[in-house]
């Protein structure tokens, strides 16, 4: 079997099936739950403190339960009975976005606590059911299949919700949920993670392991440059150039998560991230020294996106799996999330102070920020083994080889 | 039919150079005329079995273009007057060269393709040989892998090691089974005990074959007499009434036909 025949194996597989569900499922539910939330209080007019206390109650509940989740999974037999827990959990939490039709305090309280308790309880472990049920050898080519389609999913389900009421749209979220659990439990993979084969390694072992380090600071410190830079960079383009971003992030990024997947099998996880951080660093590097030029701005909308595209494929989906060896993978998922869960909630809070912000220094401090990212990576482990890095060479050349052998006899037939 | 033969084993020591220069002797005992090449540049043998230490070229100053293939053959022909025939193609052995070629990068590996491939033209339409033997490195390596390339046929040297079948298994998934190249198994140094009488040979060549889900063109006892000629001489040239060359001259009729 050459390689091709063995990925289109591993894509057509019912395992992958499950993985593929779950976390297409999670993001696209989500996502548009997310907007569909902020669309309910922006309708309210709310003051900033109301408004920064019911994020912050989300974030918090999303952390916390997260955190929870890595535990209470223990209580369950199979982690596949947890993850339907949870995904029923999020039918119902949808359904009681309802309540945000008139205003009530406690209600949006409680609509702010639950939507992030019902995303952060199983998030950790769902993200970990994808490292459990892919190989090293092709995982990031399968997380950038998750993620692009996840990306298509958003816009969809993104767009009917923007163009429904918020109890149309509320249903349609809890029905989407639905949806998913009934598949997920029609393709589930029969096998539970090996949970005798891996051993549970607190939290303070998991922070203090170099390796996850290595790999934690850089994307640490991506998400705060990418978060506080996102209200900088909406003040300067504009509203309307501002709110292509996630276009671009999604849009070119869902591309770029295909390539780079399959470069990531290729040439390994640390080489592909290195790209990422760089190119972000000439995009940030660019505005800052051309921060009024329309076309520095195209450049970076597209430079976020490549990046984006490498960055959410390799930190949300498949370095903390293979950081985690043998040690059970919801702690290194979670704290893998985390900078990504704070960072949102930060760039809500930074958001009012962007405008007094000076663009030039603040892309230019930017810039220098990610190139001291890169640092740690350059001593960060290759998670893909090496020796299966050289195999995919050599098959690749192996490839080629045959390629050239054909082409040369037909140039002998002539 | 001409035909350009790959001899390769996942593991090294597993007996491709010893039953590449055996068949090889064995087709020139036929009448054939073969050429033997000596694509093993991290470890090149056939300079010893031949005896030839300073030659002006080599088979890498062919790859490299440096010169054509008819500087670097050697006739070694033992007389016999059948009209067989046969060329070898060396190795270099130097520290230098093996150094040389270990850091080849896959540019200059595909161009050595080239090469490879323009011997049938050079040798087999032109040159009129029946056959050309490529030893070749163990493993997965971008030298053999242009050796099988080039090949038509390819013969998979196994002993019975488990961690060898388990090898070559891969090697099938991975690597010969991407060529759609007829590829048969040699199972070598086997343990005569298993061979004793014609049944049992059955039995064990059908286990092989459902194993390696391959052909097996030949199962190859172990003989110590075969150890003894380390590499010294060709063995079925000095002992034609031996076993082992029966056993070759068999694999050399199943190879014609394959
Ligand atoms: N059938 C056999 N019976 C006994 N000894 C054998 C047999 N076949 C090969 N040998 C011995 O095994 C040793 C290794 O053989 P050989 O050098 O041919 O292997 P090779 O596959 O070419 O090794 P390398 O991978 O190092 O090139 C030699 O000493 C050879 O004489
Ligand atoms: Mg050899």
């Amino acid at each position: 079997m050459g390689e091709k025949a063995a990925i289109t194996k591993s894509i057509f597989q019912r395992e992958f099936l499950s993985v593929l569900i779950i976390v297409v499922n999670a993001f696209s539910w989500y996502f548009p739950l997310y907007i569909l939330f902020q669309n309910a209080l922006e309708q309210f007019q709310l003051d900033s403190t109301l408004l920064l206390t019911a994020f912050g109650i989300q974030a918090v509940a999303a952390i916390g339960f997260a955190i929870i989740g890595t535990t209470l999974l223990k209580k369950f037999p199979r982690r596949d009975l947890f993850l339907t827990v949870w995904m029923f959990i999020g039918i119902i939490v949808s359904v009681l976005l309802i309540t945000l039709e008139t205003f009530n305090v406690a209600y949006l309280l409680s609509v702010s606590f639950l939507s992030g308790f019902s995303l952060g309880l199983g998030f950790p472990s769902c993200l970990a059911y994808f490292g459990d049920h892919t190989k090293v050898e092709n995982r990031g080519l399968l997380a950038g299949i998750t993620f692009f389609a996840s990306g298509l999913a958003i816009l969809l389900i993104g767009l009917i919700i923007n163009f429904s009421t918020l109890v149309t749209g509320a249903l349609i979220l809890a029905a989407w949920r639905g949806i998913g659990l009934l598949l997920f439990l029609l393709v589930k993979s029969k096998k539970d993670y090996p949970q005798e084969k891996q051993f549970e390694a607190p939290y303070k072992a998991v922070l203090f392991d170099k390796s996850f380090l290595l790999y934690f600071i850089p994307w640490t410190l991506f998400c705060a440059v990418n978060f506080l830079g996102v209200p900088i960079e909406i003040n300067l383009f504009g509203e309307e150039l501002g709110s292509l971003m996630p276009i671009g992030e999604y849009g070119v990024g869902g591309f770029v998560a295909l390539i780079g997947g399959w470069f990531a099998d290729t040439v390994g996880r640390k080489r592909i991230i290195i790209v990422g951080f760089v190119m972000l660093g000439i995009g940030f590097a660019v505005l800052g020294l051309f921060p009024g030029d329309v076309l520095s701005w195209y450049l970076y909308i597209i430079v976020d996106g490549i990046a984006w595209g490498i960055f959410s494929l390799m930190f949300y989906l498949v370095i903390w799996s293979e950081l985690a060896g043998n040690r059970t993978k919801e702690k290194y998922y979670m704290l893998g999330v985390l900078p990504f869960l704070t960072a949102s909630y930060i760039q809500i809070l930074f958001t009012p102070f962007a405008g007094s912000v000076e663009a030039s220094s603040a892309f230019s401090l930017a810039s220098f920020f990610l190139f001291i990212a890169v640092l740690p990576l350059l001593y960060a482990p290759e998670t893909m083994p090496e020796k299966k890095i050289e195999l995919k060479r050599l098959q690749k050349f192996a490839e080629d080889a045959k390629k050239a052998k054909e082409k040369y006899e037909r140039k002998m037939e002539k | 039919m001409k035909k350009i033969i790959a001899v390769h084993s996942y593991k090294g020591g597993t007996g491709k150079t010893s039953l590449s220069t055996n068949l090889a002797a064995t087709f020139v005992r036929n009448g054939k005329k073969v050429c033997l090449m000596d694509l093993d540049f991290r470890a090149p043998s056939l300079h010893a079995i031949f005896k030839k230490q300073n030659l002006d070229y080599w088979l890498n100053d062919y790859l490299n273009g440096v010169c054509e293939i008819n500087k670097v053959l050697i006739d070694a022909t033992n007389n016999n007057g059948n009209g067989g025939k046969l060329l070898v193609g060396l190795a270099n052995p130097s520290t230098e060269a093996i150094r040389d070629m270990t850091a080849k990068d896959r540019k200059w590996e595909m161009k050595a393709l080239g090469r490879l491939l323009a011997l049938r033209s050079a040798l087999l339409n032109d040159g009129n040989f029946d056959y050309i033997i490529f030893d070749t490195s163990p493993g997965l390596q971008y030298s053999s892998i242009n050796a099988i390339v080039a090949a038509d046929i390819v013969l998979v040297v196994t002993s019975l090691d488990a961690s060898d079948i388990n090898g070559s298994q891969r090697m099938t998934s991975e690597l010969y089974d991407l060529f759609e190249k007829k590829t048969g198994i040699l199972i070598n140094k086997v343990i005569v005990d298993y061979l004793k009488s014609k049944e049992e040979q059955k039995k064990f060549t059908k286990k092989m074959k459902d194993i390696h889900n391959l052909p097996i063109l030949a199962t190859i006892p172990c003989f110590c007499e075969v150890l003894r000629a380390a590499g010294n001489f060709i063995f079925t040239e000095e002992r034609p009434d031996h076993p082992f060359t029966e056993t070759l001259e068999d694999l050399a009729e199943k190879v014609e036909k394959f």
